[in-house]
C-alpha cells in the first residue's frame, strides 16, 4: 500500500453500485481513512450537509438525485469539501461539466484503486492558501517559485520549463503519491493515456538532474501507484 | 377513428384536399362573375323599366297640372295608341275608383312600387312593374311597364349560371380526383419501396422519374439517405466484426491467466491477468472515445485553439521518449496557427501521430513534426506503409502484420481520423522515402 502520512481523513462515498462502493470503502479503510457511505443522491446530500468530511467521492449516475445536482446543491449550501467525481462516462465534455458543477477532480471508471487513493490524498491535503508560498523545500532541494530557480544543497540545477512544472507539481504534494495519470493531466494537460512511456522518461530525466550525484534520493517510484517526492528514504 | 376504406384513399391525399379548396374558391369566383353579370343585364332591364315609368309618370303629372284629368286621359290614350308592342300600362282612376282612362284595372292605387301579373286579352299573363301615385284632387295615376323581357333574360342567366357552375364543379372534381389519384399512386409506390427497405431489403431503391418534379427530387434524396444508411450499416457491421474478433484474443489470454492463477496462485500470474483486464478496458475506452468523436457532439464545445502551442507541448512531451530510442524529433512549428476545435482532442490527435512515428520509426532515425497555416505533417523514416494498406490503417483494430508484435491496440489512427474529420481536416498518408508521411490538411480559416 502506498504510504499515507498524517491524520485520519474522513471520506464520504456516494455510490449506488454496492460492489464498487464496498471495494472503495475497503481500500480506503485499509489506508487508515474513515468512510461514510450513501447509496443514492438524497442520502448523499443529507450526509454531506451534515459536514465533517474531508473529501467526497461522488458517482455521476445516482438514483433520486444525480451526482452533478448533488454537488451543485452541496456547493450552494456553502460547503467547500473537495469532491472527486467517479463516472463510467469518459467523454471530454463530461469532465468539464463535472468541474463546472463544483467538482475538484474527475476519475473515469474503471479505475485503479491506487489512482483514487492518490487523488483523494491530494485533495484532502490541499493547502488552503497557496499564494503565500514562494519557496518549496524538500530536504535540501529548494525551488524558488518567483525566480523560477532550483537548487539542491545550494547547487544550481538547470531545468527545462516543463521539467520545472513537473518538479513543482511533485514538490507541492510532498510525501503524497502522485500517479502517472495525475502527472499527465496536471503537468501536460493530457487527458488520455499515451502508449509510450512518456511520463517514465520525463521522471527519469528529472531524477537525473535532481538526485544524481547526491547521497540521498528524493524522487521515488511507488510500484503500481506512481511517484512521490519526500525527504526520508 | 372512422374505418379507412382504401377506395377512398384518394380523398385523404393532400392533392385532393387542395383541389377541393380550389374548387370552392373557383365556384365562389364564378358566383361573383355571375352576380355582376346579373346586375349589369337583368338588373339593367329592371332599372330601365323603372326609369321609363318615372319619366312617364312625370310627363302625365305635368299634363294633369296643365289641363286636369282630361288632359291626362288624353295623354294616356295617345301613348297607348303609339305603343305597338303592348309594353306600357296605365290607369287613371277617379276618386270613386272608377277607371277614367288606361288599360289597367283592379290594381291598388296606394302610393308606391309594386309588381304584379296582368291578365292579357289573349288569356295569358305577363309580369308588370307599376308605380301608383294618388292625385291631388282625389283619384290616382298608375304607370306600368311589361317585365317579360327582363324576366326572360333572368331565366336565361340563371340557367347558364347553373350550367356553368355544374361544369366547373364537375371539371374541378374530376381534376381533383385524377390529381389525387396520381399523387396517391406515387406516394403509395414510395411508401411500398420504403416499407421493403424497412423490412430488411437495404438494397431496394425508389424509382426516380425523369421529370425532375418534387416527387423525383424527394425520391432522389431518399435514395441518397438510404445509401448513407447502408454505408453506416456496413461500417457498423465491420466494426462489430472487428471488435468481436479483436477482443477475443485478450479475453482468451485473460481467461488463461486466470486458469493458471486458479491452479497456482502466484503474484506474477495475477499481475499478468490484471494487465490483460486493463488492456481490455483500455480498448473499450478507446472505442467509446472514437464513437463519441464520430458522433460529432463535441462540436458544440468548440473554441479557438492555438494548434502551434499544442504541437510544441506534444513535441516537448515526446522528445525524451524519442531520444531514448536514439531518434531526433525535429520540429518546424509556425507560431500562432489558430483553428476552431476541441483542444483535448487535438492534443490527442497530434500525440497519437507523434507516438506512432516514435514507435514505428527507425531507431536512431529522424521524426519530423511540421505545422504551417494549412497543414500538419508528421513523418518518420521507418518502414512506412505500403500504398495498398494506407486506407485500411484508419480502420479500427487494423494493424499491419509487421507491427502485430509491438504493443498497441490498432485504434490510434482510427481516433486520429475521427478527430480530423470532426474538425473538417483531411488526412492523407504518403511516402517519406523512406518512412511514412502523414499530412493533415487544415480547414481554410473562416
Amino acid at each position: 500500500m502506498p504510504d499515507v502520512r498524517g491524520g485520519t481523513v474522513r471520506i464520504l462515498v456516494v455510490e449506488d453500485d454496492a460492489e464498487t462502493a464496498a471495494y472503495v470503502a475497503r481500500g480506503l479503510e485499509e489506508a487508515g481513512h474513515v468512510v461514510d457511505r450513501a447509496t443514492d443522491g438524497q442520502d448523499g446530500l443529507f450526509l454531506a450537509t451534515g459536514g465533517g468530511h474531508d473529501v467526497m467521492v461522488v458517482d455521476r449516475m445516482l438514483p433520486k438525485l444525480d451526482g452533478l445536482s448533488l454537488v451543485r446543491a452541496v456547493r450552494a449550501a456553502g460547503i467547500a469539501t473537495p469532491v472527486i467525481f467517479l463516472t463510467a462516462r469518459t467523454g471530454v465534455g463530461d469532465r468539464v461539466e463535472g468541474l463546472e458543477a463544483g467538482g475538484d477532480d474527475y476519475l473515469a471508471k474503471p479505475f485503479a484503486f491506487a489512482e483514487l487513493l492518490a487523488r483523494i490524498n491530494a485533495l484532502a491535503r490541499r493547502p488552503p492558501m497557496k499564494q503565500e508560498i514562494t519557496v518549496l523545500r524538500v530536504a535540501d532541494l529548494e525551488m524558488d517559485l518567483i525566480r523560477r530557480a532550483v537548487t539542491r544543497s545550494g547547487k544550481r540545477i538547470d531545468l527545462q520549463p516543463r521539467e520545472f512544472r513537473l518538479l513543482e507539481y511533485l514538490m507541492r504534494r510532498e510525501g503524497q503519491v502522485v500517479t502517472r495519470t495525475m502527472l499527465l493531466e496536471g503537468v501536460w494537460d493530457f487527458h488520455f493515456d499515451p502508449k509510450t512511456s512518456v511520463v517514465e522518461t520525463h521522471i527519469s530525466r528529472l531524477r537525473g538532474k535532481i538526485d544524481k550525484g547526491f547521497a540521498r534520493d528524493l524522487l521515488h517510484t511507488v510500484r503500481g501507484a506512481g511517484y512521490v517526492i519526500r525527504a526520508d528514504g | 377513428m372512422a374505418e379507412r376504406n382504401p377506395r377512398w384513399a384518394f380523398a385523404r391525399t393532400t392533392a385532393f384536399r387542395v383541389t377541393l379548396l380550389h374548387l370552392v374558391l373557383t365556384l365562389a369566383g364564378t358566383a361573383l362573375v355571375g352576380g355582376v353579370a346579373w346586375w349589369v343585364t337583368a338588373g339593367f332591364a329592371m332599372r330601365q323599366a323603372a326609369q321609363e315609368i318615372e319619366r312617364g309618370m312625370g310627363v302625365l303629372l305635368q299634363s294633369g297640372a296643365l289641363s286636369g284629368a282630361r288632359g291626362v286621359a288624353l295623354s294616356i290614350e295617345a301613348r297607348l295608341a303609339a305603343d305597338r308592342n303592348g309594353q306600357e300600362y296605365y290607369l287613371l282612376a277617379a276618386p270613386d275608383g272608377q277607371r277614367l282612362a288606361g288599360n289597367l284595372s283592379g290594381v291598388s292605387s296606394e302610393r308606391g312600387w309594386r309588381e304584379g301579373a296582368i291578365r292579357l286579352p289573349d288569356g295569358g299573363e305577363t309580369p308588370v312593374l307599376m308605380y301608383a301615385q294618388p292625385l291631388p284632387g282625389g283619384g290616382a295615376l298608375v304607370v306600368g311597364r311589361d317585365l317579360s323581357a327582363a324576366r326572360a333574360l333572368e331565366q336565361r342567366l340563371l340557367a347558364s349560371a347553373v350550367w356553368v357552375g355544374g361544369a366547373v364543379l364537375l371539371l374541378g372534381l374530376a381534376g381533383g380526383l385524377l390529381l389525387g389519384r396520381s399523387v396517391a399512386r406515387r406516394a403509395a409506390a414510395m411508401e411500398a419501396s420504403l416499407a421493403s427497405v424497412q423490412g430488411g431489403d437495404l438494397d431496394h431503391r425508389l424509382v426516380v422519374g425523369r421529370g425532375g418534379d418534387e416527387f423525383d427530387r424527394l425520391a432522389a434524396r431518399i435514395n441518397a439517405t438510404l445509401d448513407r444508411l447502408q454505408t453506416l450499416m456496413s461500417a457498423l457491421r465491420e466494426v462489430t466484426d472487428d471488435i468481436a474478433h479483436d477482443l477475443r484474443t485478450p479475453l482468451t489470454r485473460l481467461r488463461q491467466r486466470l486458469d493458471e492463477a486458479a491452479r497456482a496462485p502466484d503474484p506474477a500470474t495475477i499481475a499478468a491477468a490484471q494487465a490483460e483486464a486493463d488492456r481490455l478496458l483500455e480498448i473499450f475506452a478507446a472505442l467509446l472515445r472514437i464513437a463519441q468523436v464520430e458522433s460529432g457532439t463535441q462540436r458544440a464545445g468548440f473554441a479557438p485553439v492555438d494548434l502551434s502551442a499544442i504541437a510544441e507541448s506534444v513535441a516537448e512531451v515526446y522528445a525524451p521518449a524519442a531520444e531514448e530510442r536514439g531518434q531526433t524529433l525535429a520540429t518546424a512549428i509556425a507560431p500562432g496557427v489558430m483553428l476552431t476545435g476541441d483542444p483535448a482532442l487535438l492534443t490527442q490527435m497530434l500525440a497519437n501521430l507523434v507516438e506512432n512515428a516514435v514507435r514505428h520509426g527507425r531507431s536512431g532515425g529522424r521524426i519530423g513534426l511540421a505545422i504551417t497555416s494549412d497543414e500538419v505533417v508528421v513523418s518518420d523514416d521507418g518502414p512506412g506503409i505500403p500504398e495498398a494498406e494506407r486506407e485500411k490503417v484508419f480502420r479500427r483494430f487494423h494493424r499491419l502484420d509487421a507491427s502485430r508484435s509491438t504493443p498497441g491496440s490498432g485504434l490510434g489512427l482510427a481516433l486520429v481520423r475521427a478527430v480530423a474529420e470532426l474538425h473538417g481536416m483531411e488526412i492523407t498518408l504518403g511516402d517519406a522515402a523512406p518512412g511514412l508521411r502523414v499530412r493533415v490538411a487544415l480547414p481554410r480559416a473562416a
